[in-house]
């Protein structure tokens, strides 16, 4: 009997255990700090974030396709690589790395999830669902963010109007500064001296309803970027739904490309503290992520440009954005509807070429001259005045060359490809070679006009034909106060003025050339499979690209014959 | 048997004077010497397509260094091994080891294979080495065509293949090559760069200079004050043209980093000693040194260019200040090390070490060394560690300093023992 009685037990034991394991949370806990090299793989997926997570210096975070890093709202989880450390992420185009809440994993075909505290949020996910689906939400905060630290140079000597540390507005090489929204004093710091830092790699990464902050006041981005280097690599990036900015870039000389931000509550893409880089192959989409005020839920301006803190400091943003497409908030009435294509502060250039502007809520060029925090604006302190920074040439220094002054010696080619990052022959502000279509606020154009930009010799476009193959909206909603009219679904492939530019985008320090306007040709929809737009079914698909169809621009003609040629022969 | 130190004058090599202390056995350099002339030389009597004459150890600790950053592996770390091994590369070609570069280039798997080679050729070219120069040529043109992800890769391989070009006189391709470097950006500076004015210019340049620097892009004014320090050196002989460049370096460098103006001090403190004029050497570096007190840095940089203005001060003849501030820079490290990143700290006394070793004293150096090489192990991860070995190793080659038989087993023991976590 006694026999009977152990034998009843264990089995009941192994029935508690299989029961448990029936139910038990699938995944893996991260809990500490990464110092030693980390990988994680499809097998440990979903990682769990459970504070805030540093790779720390000489550390690298390897993160194979198709892992999902799915963090709980009561969590408080986001990620952060330190200055010295690398994070690979090996996204794919059938398999992306997808960093997200696990309210969004709830939503996946096939997930099963436990709810709890608090308000019913969920606290377990039992069975991980398809991450090719998932449905749109409301929703943003559930999670933190992805925040890179790197050693390049930043301009960093003031913010709201007082110094930072004791950094300079030369700056000293050493500039440095700490991370919004991270509380460590030394592994949250951003800056350096190297421009060719290397941060690691991102590539299909899709990151969904993050922006809560862990340790301080303030809302994060879906992506910071501080003082990353030329030598990190990134591309296919996906920011929806965040409650803060959806990239934003402080200094530093990376580069990015196709990059697709979405539904965020603050500036789409934002720079400052003297980004030299570029971009090319965007879709921005202006809207909502939750309800609450511009900025902190409703989108603000679709690309928000500061040049240095301050004005007249070093290094100063001088960025080259190329084949954008971006998609404003168009709601007139009461003058509730989105914000700005471009904001200008604090002395920034930026060179926008080839893009597709269209339903903006507001301006096209907003001359904000500062940020409002205490800094100078264009002008200050000797330094270019707004209107002159629209009519100077980056590379002023061919009048030098072609005058046929000797460089001491010097190999201008070695230097050239070192230091340049930007179109040479365009000014250092310009908007060239882009369609404007259905930007009907009064003040649309008034600003750039008064710099030019649609002077007949940018090659810019005012369309009356939609430039991409369809868009459509739902209903009008009040969010914040602004009328939304949320984007819910899109095939955003180039038509009509967009299918053909005037002249290829240049070859930049970091892309070659295209001859289309807008984030994609009329064919190559470079969003699908990876994305969360395709996963919610937010895609509308197009025709495929023809094989001889070279260029992407739906035909197969003479322009493909020389593309073929170039790439032959090359 | 005594070895025979050659002092570090004795090794003055072009502009920068990377002078190195070497010790070797009385019999090693003729010896050498002898097998050289019988095994090289091209088809220009002054070629070294050879390894010219250096100490056994020197080639052991390249083969470590180059071996250690083999040893971190390609997945995921392909861009930091290949840098790490192009650093090795570019120590071979100051050490005039092209043949052993050669050897190592083979193994580089990404982009800086092609810029190694072209900086191979552009070293056989200076070396008027024809034949091996176009033969690398060849092979850094074969890279730099291929798609390295981002352009600026591909760009830094041709800019050394236009500039190769130019040396060996193949004008044509040279304009063709800068032809296809410059429409990146802008066709009309095709050929500037082979143009090389003349005195006459210098005004010029000098106004030319100014609109740069106006532009307030960050680029523009870097690239306008190496000018400037270039051509201070070109017309150091010339009073009027030398101080006008100084003065125009110095009114407008508010707008240039500390670092660089410590830089650019540097440069032109070298360039007053090539002139035989250690006082105004002395002068500038007293300057570069008020800068350096003057600001905050990380401690890192702080003595990193503390050893760098000690190297100046002695090669100016400031010998005994020079040894106090090298010996303060050791002070800082040993009572703040705390306050800086592990990763970070091997670098900085790599530059103390190469100091002592400048400055004669070999024993000092060996000792900083053999912390270099502590401190690099300090990270847990192997990646951090590989580096900084394959730097410490690349350092001891290019200054000549020996390990003894301890050290040489610590770094075999930390080579070998590399592995996961990367």
């Amino acid at each position: 009997m006694k026999k009977f009685a152990v034998l009843l037990i264990a089995i009941m034991g192994i029935v508690v255990s299989i029961a448990d394991v029936s139910i038990a949370e699938v995944g893996t806990n991260v809990n500490a700090n990464i110092s030693g090299s980390a990988h994680w793989t499809k097998t440990g997926s979903p990682y769990h974030l459970k504070q805030q997570i540093y790779v720390l210096p000489g550390a690298t975070l390897t993160i194979d396709a198709g892992v999902v890093v799915a963090s709980y709202v009561a969590d408080q989880g986001s990620l952060a690589v330190c200055r010295g450390a690398q994070i690979f992420v090996n996204g794919t185009k059938c398999e992306p790395v997808i960093m997200t809440s696990a309210e969004d994993v709830a939503t996946w075909a096939g997930s099963s999830v436990r709810r709890g505290d608090p308000n019913n949020t969920v606290v377990e996910i039992i069975g991980m669902g398809d991450p090719k689906s998932g449905v749109w939400r409301e929703g943003c905060n559930e999670w933190g963010n992805l925040t890179i630290m790197g050693d390049a140079l930043i301009s960093a000597s003031h913010y709201g109007g007082v110094p930072v540390g004791t950094n300079t507005k030369c700056p000293d090489g050493t500039n440095q500064k700490q991370m919004e929204g991270l509380t460590d004093p030394v592994n949250g710091m951003y800056g350096g001296d190297n421009d060719d830092d290397d941060s690691g790699e991102i590539h299909y990464l899709s990151i969904r309803y993050g922006g809560k902050v862990v340790g301080l006041a303030n809302e994060l981005n879906g992506l910071s970027l501080g003082g990353i280097g030329r030598n990190t690599e990134i591309d296919h990036v996906e920011i929806m739904n965040n409650v803060d900015d959806g990239i934003e870039i402080w200094g530093g000389t990376v580069c990015l490309s196709h990059i697709n931000i979405w539904n965020v509550g603050d500036d789409s893409f934002d720079v400052d503290e003297g980004w030299r880089g570029s971009t090319k192959y965007g879709l921005i989409v202006q809207g909502y992520s939750i309800n609450a005020s511009q900025g902190s839920g409703v989108g603000d301006n679709c690309i928000e440009t500061d040049g240095a803190e301050d004005s007249d400091a070093q290094p100063v943003t001088t960025a080259a954005v190329s084949n954008y497409t971006i998609i404003g908030q168009p709601w007139q009435s009461g003058g509730n509807g989105g914000d700005h294509g471009t904001a200008w502060r604090d002395n920034a250039r930026v060179q926008y070429t080839n893009c597709i502007w269209m339903d903006l809520g507001e301006k096209l060029v907003a001359f904000d001259n500062t940020d409002g925090d205490g800094a100078n604006g264009y002008g200050y302190n000797g330094t270019l005045s707004w209107a002159d920074t629209w009519k100077t040439s980056y590379n002023q220094w061919i009048g030098m060359a072609q005058s046929g002054i000797n460089l001491c010696g010097e190999d201008l080619s070695a230097i050239y490809a070192q230091y340049m990052c930007c179109p040479a022959d365009a000014n250092l502000a310009c908007i060239k070679d882009s369609v404007f279509y259905n930007n009907v606020n009064a003040a649309a154009y008034t600003e750039a006009d008064a710099r030019g930009v649609r002077n007949p010799a940018n090659n810019n476009v005012t369309a009356s034909s939609l430039p991409i193959q369809a868009i459509t909206r739902g209903s009008a909603v009040v969010k914040g106060g602004k009328t939304m009219l949320p984007v819910i679904s899109i095939n955003p492939c180039a038509a009509n003025d967009a299918v053909h530019s005037v002249n290829q985008t240049p070859d930049c320090e970091c892309f070659t050339s295209s001859n289309f306007r807008g984030g994609f040709n009329t064919c190559d929809n470079w969003l699908e499979s990876w994305s969360a737009v395709d996963a919610y079914g937010m895609l509308i698909s197009g025709q495929e690209c023809d094989k001889t169809d070279f260029d992407g621009d739906g035909d197969t003609d003479m322009r493909d014959f020389a593309d073929f040629a170039n790439g032959w022969l090359m | 048997m005594a070895a025979v130190e050659l002092l570090p004058s004795d090794f003055f090599y072009g502009k920068k004077m990377n002078f190195k202390a070497r010790t070797f056995k009385p019999y090693f350099l003729p010896l050498v010497a002898v097998i050289f002339l019988v095994t090289c030389g091209c088809e220009n009597e002054k070629a070294v397509r050879c390894n010219k004459p250096i100490a056994a150890f020197q080639k052991e600790l390249l083969d470590v260094a180059f071996a250690t950053a083999s040893a971190i592996p390609v997945k995921p770390h392909i861009k930091s091994r290949s840098k790490a091994q192009q650093a090795v590369v570019d120590t071979c070609l100051e050490l005039d080891q092209p043949a052993l570069a050669a050897t190592y280039i083979e193994k580089i798997e990404d982009w800086r294979g092609g810029l190694c080679y072209a900086n191979l050729a552009y070293y056989y070219a200076n070396s008027d080495c024809k034949k091996q120069a176009r033969h690398y040529l060849k092979l850094a043109e074969q890279i730099a065509g291929e798609d390295h992800g981002l352009q600026w890769r591909n760009n830094r391989i041709r800019a050394v293949i236009v500039k190769t070009q130019n040396k060996l006189g193949q004008t044509v391709r040279a304009d063709k090559s800068y032809k296809a470097l410059a429409d990146i950006n802008n066709p009309d500076i095709a050929g500037a760069e082979a143009k090389v004015g003349a005195e006459t210019s210098f005004e010029g340049q000098i106004k030319s200079l100014e609109g740069l620097i106006e532009t307030g892009v960050y680029e523009m004014i870097e690239l306008s004050f190496q000018i400037y320090a270039r051509l201070f050196d070109r017309f150091y002989d010339d009073p009027n043209r030398r101080s006008l460049t100084e003065e125009k370096i110095k009114t407008n460098w508010r707008k240039i980093p500390v670092s660089a103006r410590i830089e650019l001090l540097s440069d032109m403190a070298d360039s007053a000693v090539e002139h035989s004029d250690p006082n105004k050497a002395l002068e500038l570096i007293n300057e570069a040194q008020l800068l350096l007190d003057g600001s905050k840095w990380r401690l890192e940089h702080r003595i990193k260019f503390m050893s760098k203005l000690g190297e100046k001060r002695f090669r100016a003849g400031d010998t005994e200040k020079a040894r106090s501030d090298i010996d303060a820079a050791v002070a800082l490290f040993d009572n703040q090390k705390s306050e800086i990143v592990n990763i970070y700290r091997a670098q900085a006394l790599r530059s103390i070490g190469r100091t002592y070793q400048v400055m004669g004293d070999t024993r000092a150096s060996l000792s900083i060394y053999k912390r270099a090489v502590e401190e690099g192990v300090e990270n847990p991860n192997s990646r951090p560690r590989a580096e900084d070995l394959s730097a410490t190793c690349c350092s001891m080659a290019l200054y000549a300093v020996e390990p003894d038989a301890e050290l040489w087993a610590r770094i075999r023991q930390i080579s070998g023992g590399l592995g996961q976590p990367w």
